[in-house]
């Protein structure tokens, strides 16, 4: 219980009372005593007389100042004032009982669920004190992203949960669980982290990265083993040291439906599992067409880490394949690039071109003028030291994608037409071809080369996707996704009018190629258990308000009664 | 002749004071008494007794009648009247309206004295004002000037007043008594003098509704007219109530008091127009007729 206070309804009234000073000022600074010359006093004093009440200007005083406190408690009566007092009411309480995924996990003496039950009840045993209480059991399984299993919107959706049980809308509402949001709950919603004692470190994939003939993983969390799973066939478990990378290496059998997955799960399960593209990432195979040697060439390709040894090789152009099918990139050096060209990837070292790339001119001195800015900001890669006494300079078709333009025509660019992509450079790869291979930037040339390849087939560089993620720019086509049975699944836009992948990870057709959506680095995930419970959040401190209303109304009547009293509103006996 | 409308003065002139049996005139005139005399007024017979003036005897009736009779008159008198005029500082109150009225009002009657032949004396009190005699037409003009002039007076000295103009008259007459009667027990020992002295006395009670309610609120000082004491109160509407009772009260003695000694009150609005007051209030009241 607190103490009693008296408090107004509306106390903005209140302030009407600073003008009754001033009004009592006026009164009694300018109301000066009138002189009037009567013909016969004495019948004054005998008026005067017959009253006990005489009506001296001390009275007349009293009796402004009795007005004034009549005006006061008027305007207090309209204040509507109450007397507050403080009390502890019985208040109705909603305990929400965490039981999402993540409590299957193990706990000092069972599991993380045991836990929670057992503090549940503890919570429904004290609540029991302050009121009537409700519990129910609470799971976000298809409410929301997974990834956001414990993050900040826990009080959020056990709020919509309060608001939909239909109780009583004053009621409090406790959420039991394990975690701390990281996050103020909403009003009204308090959070009971109340169990206690040490729980098993966490962890989970944080990044997948394709390197030749595999992925290379890197988690946090204690050490564990990472599985990698086409489907339900697991194909290889490799350990992972304590917040530590690895390499998962594969044969290169194809898998449809590839997971890697860190064993045990944890209390975050979801983002210890990466759910990949139904591809295998595998070494290129580069094919030189070339009547000499190219060392430097040869030293790039091998020094992008994407080129297999096994099933490169190097050709006379006089001995030419006539299938190009089963190299992934062919690149000809000097010479002339064949007109007809199957889709696939190409580059063209001061060769001549066929009709559809171009046109070569003679070799002449020439430097790089301008730049694309692919390369801006990367002043270690610029090649505008590029130099050459036999750069033929070439004149793109229109369309063409021109990086590195010199003073007789582009030094560096690229052409693409009906699925052959042609990356053309002005000057031979070699010593003889000016400093191009001296340039820092030529490496980083020909890994981007590499890097386009695969684009122009079914895979991808993009192992797996984050969920909620974009799946496409603002302004593209709405793609069209499935999940990997091939059942529609709805998409959703983002604020900007992308559109988003799903929230929930797993394998989905994008476009019809097989996507893996994985929960990677999920912002806002809790780190660790409070040490201990959270305070018992007192029922809200309520009062009872009695209205003293009748109490003014009480003091005018003797105030008016007093005022009679004084001769001034009671008529004369 | 600003004090009244030469129009009213002539209505005036066929007005005549009452003079009732009570009043005789030092001399005859042409205003009926009812006492019996040598007027023009038939009066009617009477059996002849010894001691009757034989020229009084109807000599057509004895030889009608074979009898003697006597033949009688109403007297005719010339009215003799004294005009007691308050001009003490209460009747210059509430802007002086009592004043003007009285004088006004003295004016009428006088004239209608005069008019008769009569004379009419002015004795404004109290104080030690002279006053003056008018007699017959001829003096109205002077009458009606000296009523402009009157000075306003002060002091105690009714019954002075009353002493020096009643002294060694024999013949009672008709006194006119203007005052708003404030100063009651003053008027007791002159209504007793003149009552005495055999005067037929009209008491015109002059007052105006504001003396009884007055139009003051708040913090008042009020100051006595005639001596000058003042007093502070504070004007509530329970003090005027009860200054109100007090003053009817005080009105209600005056005319007690006058009808004791004999006198006819009579309480006169001195807001209203004085051709008003002498044509239809007093000449219904039988003072004029």
């Amino acid at each position: 219980m607190t103490p009693e206070a008296i408090v107004f309804e509306d106390p903005n009234l209140l302030r009407l009372l600073w003008g009754l000073p001033f009004l009592l000022l006026l009164v009694l600074l300018k109301r000066k005593a009138a002189a009037v010359v009567v013909p016969w006093l004495p019948v004054w004093e005998k008026a005067i007389g017959e009253s006990t009440r005489a009506p001296t200007p001390l009275r007349w005083i009293v009796s402004v100042l009795v007005k004034a406190l009549l005006i006061a408690a008027a305007v207090a009566a309209w204040a509507h004032p109450m007397k507050e007092r403080g009390a502890r009411l019985q208040v109705s309480t909603l305990i929400v009982v965490d039981r999402s995924a993540g409590l299957s996990s193990k706990h000092a003496t069972g599991t993380l669920a045991d836990a929670t039950a057992a503090a549940a009840e503890g919570a429904t045993a004290r609540a029991r004190t302050d009121g009537p209480v409700r519990t129910i059991a609470w799971s976000p399984d298809g409410r929301g992203p997974a990834g956001a299993t414990f993050g900040a919107d826990v009080p959020r959706d056990v709020a919509w949960v309060a608001r939909t049980a239909s109780v009583d809308p004053e009621m409090r509402t406790l959420l039991v669980t394990p975690f701390l949001p990281t996050e103020d709950p909403p009003k009204g919603v308090h959070v009971v982290a109340s169990v206690p004692g040490p729980l098993a470190e966490v962890g989970g994939i944080r990044s997948v990265v394709p390197v030749v003939g595999g992925w290379r993983v890197r988690t946090d969390g204690p050490a564990r083993t990472l599985a990698l799973f086409d489907g339900d066939r697991r194909i290889v478990s490799v350990a992972v040291a304590t917040n530590g990378e690895t390499t998962v290496s594969v044969d290169g059998t194809p898998l449809a439906r590839p997971r890697l997955v860190l064993e045990p799960p944890d209390a975050w399960p979801d983002d210890d599992t990466a759910f990949l593209d139904g591809v295998i990432p595998s070494a290129l195979k580069v094919l030189v067409v070339a009547r000499g040697p190219t060392p430097a060439l040869d030293a790039a390709l091998a020094a992008s880490g994407r080129v297999a040894a096994e099933g490169s090789g190097r050709v006379s152009p006089d001995a030419l394949p006539v299938s190009l099918d089963p190299w992934d990139l062919t690149c000809f050096v000097g010479g002339r690039v064949p007109d007809a060209l199957p889709p696939g990837d190409y580059a063209a070292f001061s060769a001549d071109l066929p009709a559809w790339a171009g046109r070569m001119g003679p070799p002449a001195p020439d430097s790089a003028r301008s730049v694309s800015p692919a390369f801006g900001g990367r002043d270690a890669f610029d090649p505008r030291e590029w130099t050459s006494e036999v750069s033929r300079g070439w004149t793109p078709p229109d369309g063409a994608d021109a990086r590195v333009v010199g003073g007789r025509g582009v030094m560096f660019g690229k052409v693409t037409d009906r699925g052959r992509r042609l990356h053309v450079f002005s000057v031979p790869p070699t010593a003889d071809g000016g400093s191009l291979v001296r340039l820092a930037a030529f490496p980083v040339m020909i890994r981007g080369v590499l890097a386009e390849v695969p684009r122009l087939g079914v895979r991808s560089d993009a192992l797996t996707r984050r969920v909620g993620a974009p799946a496409g720019a603002p302004g593209d086509p709405r793609p069209v996704l499935s999940d990997a049975d091939g059942r529609p699944v709805d998409l959703r836009q983002g604020a900007d009018g992308e559109w988003l992948l799903p929230g929930t990870p797993g394998h989905y057709r994008l476009d019809g190629r097989m996507v893996g959506v994985s929960v990677l680095d999920a912002p806002g995930r809790p780190v660790a258990l409070p040490a201990r419970s959270s305070p018992w959040p007192d029922p809200p401190p309520t009062s009872e308000r009695t209205s003293l209303r009748w109490v003014c109304l009480l003091v005018m009547l003797a105030l008016l009664f007093l005022d009679a009293c004084l001769g001034e509103l009671w008529p004369p006996r | 002749m600003s004090l009244l409308d030469p129009k009213f003065l002539a209505r005036l002139e066929r007005l005549e004071l009452r003079v009732g049996r009570l009043v005789a005139g030092d001399r005859p005139g042409d205003v009926a008494s009812l006492r019996r005399g040598a007027g023009s007024s038939f009066r009617g017979h009477r059996g002849y007794v010894p001691g009757d003036d034989i020229r009084s005897i109807d000599w057509n009736a004895f030889v009608r009648l074979d009898e003697l009779v006597v033949k009688e008159f109403d007297a005719e008198v010339t009215p003799r009247v004294t005009i007691l005029i308050d001009a003490s500082p209460s009747m210059a109150t509430a802007g002086g309206v009592k004043a003007a009225t009285a004088r006004k009002l003295a004016a009428a009657l006088g004239w209608i004295a005069l008019a008769r032949h009569g004379s009419v004396r002015v004795i404004p009190f109290p104080g030690t004002a002279r006053d003056a005699a008018f007699s017959g037409r001829s003096g109205a003009a002077g009458f009606l000037r000296h009523l402009e002039t009157l000075p306003e007076t002060g002091g105690d000295g009714l019954m002075d007043v009353l002493s020096a103009a009643y002294g060694g008259r024999r013949h009672p007459g008709i006194t006119l008594l203007l005052s708003d009667f404030w100063a009651a027990d003053r008027f007791e020992s002159a209504l007793g003098f003149l009552r005495r002295r055999g005067e037929r006395v009209e008491a015109l009670h002059l007052w105006i509704a504001a003396e009884a309610s007055p139009s003051l609120d708040g913090p008042v000082v009020l100051t006595d007219a005639e001596t000058g004491r003042t007093l502070r109160v504070v004007m509530t509407p329970a003090l005027l109530a009860r200054h109100r009772k007090a003053v009817e009260d005080h009105f209600e003695d005056v005319a007690r008091t006058a009808r004791a000694f004999g006198a006819n009150h009579h309480r006169l609005d001195a807001e209203a127009a004085v051709e008003s007051l002498v044509l239809d209030t007093l000449r219904a009241r039988a003072v004029v007729g």
